[in-house]
């Protein structure tokens, strides 16, 4: 029996790699993919986000010039770039004179997301207390909703500033005492905490989405020789000669699983070293790894012992792969709540992303292990009506 | 003869064409990528990033303070506001369920009236958007933090009695206008985000036309090994009517996938595309650049293996860089000049044009121009290597 086992594994393993597609499917269109995914979206990092802002005083007020210092004092900073107009071009506070046309050929011709414009007579109204509210405005380009919330956010600040010193003052000068507005530094001091763990850069967590989903395909190759065995007429053969069902089922079984595994390997290697991804303790990587491939291997055969033929069956298998790695997270995190959260939690590619997540950063691969174990029971629920279907059609 | 030859062109292309089409359908695989998995994609985004699902932001403590700034939060609509427990915020936030989470001492306000600085954690989910939301979490809460801290000022500066500071500053803020920041759009109206299903849907709509175009890739090289075409050459029929009739098959192929797409994510969702002349017009030509990338991967590869592997790397790939998988609006500068390489971002910019500003054809020449040199220059160089490689013994 190991014998046998031994011969068609080998037989099976050398006839695979020779075949250029384990090479193309299993290792080069997921590590391009990956590449180029990181380079689309690692730039949402929030840090690296380009925002190009500009500021209008039209006002000229001792409040609208601090306010406008504060913008200006902002350039360079964070990705955040400034740009200064001079106060004659503004806008007037109805919002319909000539100066709005200035402001939108400024936001068209500089590539500005954003614009804060001081009003004129803004100065004024901080300070007159009830009256109108005073107003600022940010004119925005309404492609760039995300800068512009950047920029708002900017304004925000500002204006608590300025707020804050109004407030002192008024109630200041109420009170008999003469507060310099010196700014209330560190009113708040924030701790950043990540409770979860920083998880996995964008780039890292892009390749192992691609990994996993890929690992489906690369498994499917090696199942698949069982239909297209039995259509080539090489199983009848195989079934002639003295070797027992369960060896066949054995052999074609480990060549998928060894070739999942060392392409998901390879790939993780190559993101170590070429793209600086840091998987965590390598113990528990390689637990996730193992059980991850073995769900797949029982996911690609029970499609197998399912479909009719071959072709049929690599069908299926490209929808069950590319569904699968949808709903479990492998393109876009997936919502944890609702019947999407339930559906994407009983995907292999949720457990496996889930489990990189909390081991990136972690001290022991230990805090993997529920991953794992979801990771077997899916394999052990798939993988026994998998095999009981498969070696009923091991028939000449 | 050769009269003859000429008068037959057009219907043996388009009995190729027709026959590529049947081919599709009659593959049952290519019925789920084509009716199912583009509905379903679409509809998952667009409940997971649609207009009514912000982030949420989980609050924990009591107390002045923190129900202020979870108010200024809630105001600012863009986040949903959830007050739990530490423990619970904390499990949230692992899970990524809550973004960022705040955690408040309970005596907060206190402390800043006593004009020391409180201690916030700031709990952070491992997703993209916790540092953009973390921006937002910080400035409702310094904002709130500003009457208690001012009062804790002016009592060390007056030596005044903390009850008589605390009603002096508290009706001193009443009575100030808070300042308002207004977002406009630079004609003046207000502005609105429209980030939903229309942004998603265009973008699915490009990359399955052109990934389920490019796929027919295969069948060409099946054509090819089956000695189909080899077969059609010896028949009265130019190697050119085989390139255009191949060429005229990933046409149809595309184009109805993107019609497709637009009737039932109209239908569907509620999707609106916009002027209907612009929009066939933009879908006819980006089809043509997908059958022109399909003829000219079918011509390079050999088998069809390779191919497909390839065709999901090329259609994938392009996609992502292309804008329809993230919106080009959050490409770095670098990244936007690459992402203008592919057709797949000119197409999406005209979609934009014409449904969410109503611009017209007029309005999309510009892309539509550069969309027709990309399908010139793939079916030229496809047609070439086609020629050799068909006419190759």
């Amino acid at each position: 029996m190991i014998a046998a086992v031994r011969t068609i594994t080998v037989k099976d393993m050398r006839q695979r790699l020779r075949d250029k597609s384990f090479f193309l499917v299993g290792i080069v269109t997921p590590f391009v993919l990956a590449i180029i995914f990181d380079l689309v979206f690692g730039g949402l990092g929030g840090d690296e986000l380009e925002v190009r802002a500009g500021v209008v005083d039209a006002d000229q007020s001792e409040i609208s010039g601090r306010l406008y210092e504060g913008v200006s004092a902002i350039d360079g900073e964070g990705g955040v770039t400034i740009v200064t107009f001079d106060g004659d071009s503004g806008t007037g506070p109805d919002g319909t004179s000539d100066g709005e046309l200035d402001v939108r050929s400024a936001i068209d011709e500089q590539g500005l997301d954003a614009v804060i414009v001081i009003p004129e007579g803004f100065g004024a109204d901080v300070t007159s207390g009830g009256g109108q509210a005073p107003r600022l405005r940010v004119v925005a380009d309404p492609d760039r909703p995300i800068q512009v919330g950047i920029v708002e956010s900017i304004a925000d600040g500002l204006v608590t500033d300025i707020e804050r010193s109004r407030l002192a003052a008024g109630a200041g000068q109420q009170l008999g005492t003469s507060t310099e507005p010196a700014l209330q530094e560190a009113d708040l001091d924030l701790h950043r905490e990540w409770p979860g763990g920083e998880g996995l850069d964008t780039g890292s967590r892009m390749l192992a989405g691609m990994v996993v989903m890929f690992v489906f395909f690369t498994v499917s190759f090696g199942v698949t020789t069982l239909l297209s065995e039995k259509e080539t007429g090489t199983m009848r053969r195989l079934l002639a000669a003295p070797i027992r069902r369960d060896a066949i089922l054995a052999a074609k079984g480990i060549v998928s699983y060894v070739l999942g595994a060392l392409a998901t390997v390879i790939l993780m290697v190559a993101g170590a070293v070429l793209m600086d991804a840091d998987w965590g303790p390598w113990l528990g990587v390689s637990a996730l790894v193992l059980a991850a491939v073995l769900t797949a291997v029982a996911l690609m055969a029970v499609v197998a012992g399912i479909a009719k033929t071959a072709e049929g069956a690599s069908g299926v298998q490209a929808i069950v792969a590319v569904g699968l790695a949808m709903l479990g997270g492998s393109w876009f995190p997936v919502a944890s709540e609702g019947i999407l959260g339930v559906l994407s939690q009983l995907t292999p590619h949720y457990w496996f992303l889930e489990g990189l997540d909390s081991l990136a950063g972690a001290d022991s691969g230990s805090v993997v292990l529920p991953h794992v174990a979801a990771l077997v029971a899916i394999a052990v629920v798939v993988g026994v009506p998998a095999t009981v279907l498969l070696r009923r059609r091991l028939t000449p | 003869m050769t009269r003859n030859g000429r008068a037959h062109v057009a219907p043996k292309v388009w009995t190729m064409a027709r026959y590529n089409l049947v081919r599709m359908f009659r593959e049952r695989i290519n019925l789920f990528f084509v009716f199912i998995f583009p509905v379903l994609i679409i509809a998952v985004l667009g409940v997971q990033f649609g207009e009514d699902n912000a982030p949420e932001v989980g609050v924990a403590g009591t107390g002045e303070f923190v129900d202020d700034a979870a108010e200024r939060l809630e105001e600012t609509g863009s986040v949903e506001v959830r007050r739990t427990g530490v423990s619970e915020l904390e499990d949230l936030v692992a899970e990524d369920t809550v973004t960022v989470g705040v955690v408040a001492p309970d005596d907060a306000s206190q402390m800043l009236r006593d004009d020391g600085g409180v201690q916030l954690r700031m709990l952070l989910s491992s997703t993209d958007e916790a540092a953009q939301i973390e921006g937002v979490v910080t400035r409702a809460f310094e904002s709130a933090a500003v009457v208690p801290s001012v009062i804790g000022q002016l009592r060390a500066a007056s030596g005044a009695e903390s009850g008589e500071v605390a009603e002096v500053v508290g009706r001193t803020a009443e009575a100030l206008p808070d300042i308002e920041i207004e977002r406009v759009l630079p004609g003046g109206e207000d502005a609105e985000q429209s980030f939903g299903f229309e942004q998603i849907a265009a973008g699915m709509l490009l990359l399955m036309t052109f990934l389920n175009t490019l796929t027919g890739a295969a069948a060409l090289i099946q054509s090819r090994t089956y000695g189909v075409s080899r077969r059609m050459l010896a028949s009265p029929t130019s190697v050119w009517t085989i390139v255009l009739g191949e060429g005229a098959g990933r046409w149809f192929v595309g184009l109805f996938q993107a019609v497709y797409i637009i009737v039932v994510s109209a239908v569907l969702f509620g999707v609106e595309w916009g002027d209907l002349v612009s929009v066939i017009v933009l879908i006819t030509v980006f089809a043509l650049v997908a059958a022109g990338a399909a003829m000219l991967v079918g011509a390079l590869m050999h088998n069809d293996e390779q191919a497909a592997g390839v065709t999901v790397m090329i259609g994938l790939g392009l996609g992502a860089l292309g804008g329809t998988m993230l919106p080009l609006e959050l490409f770095s500068s670098t990244m936007r000049a690459v992402a203008h390489a592919t057709p797949h971002s000119w197409a999406l910019e005209a979609f934009t044009e014409v449904g969410r500003r109503g611009g017209t054809i007029v309005d999309i020449l510009p892309q539509l121009g550069v969309l027709l040199a990309f399908a010139v220059v793939f079916l030229g160089l496809a047609a070439w290597r086609l020629r050799v490689t068909l006419t190759r013994a």
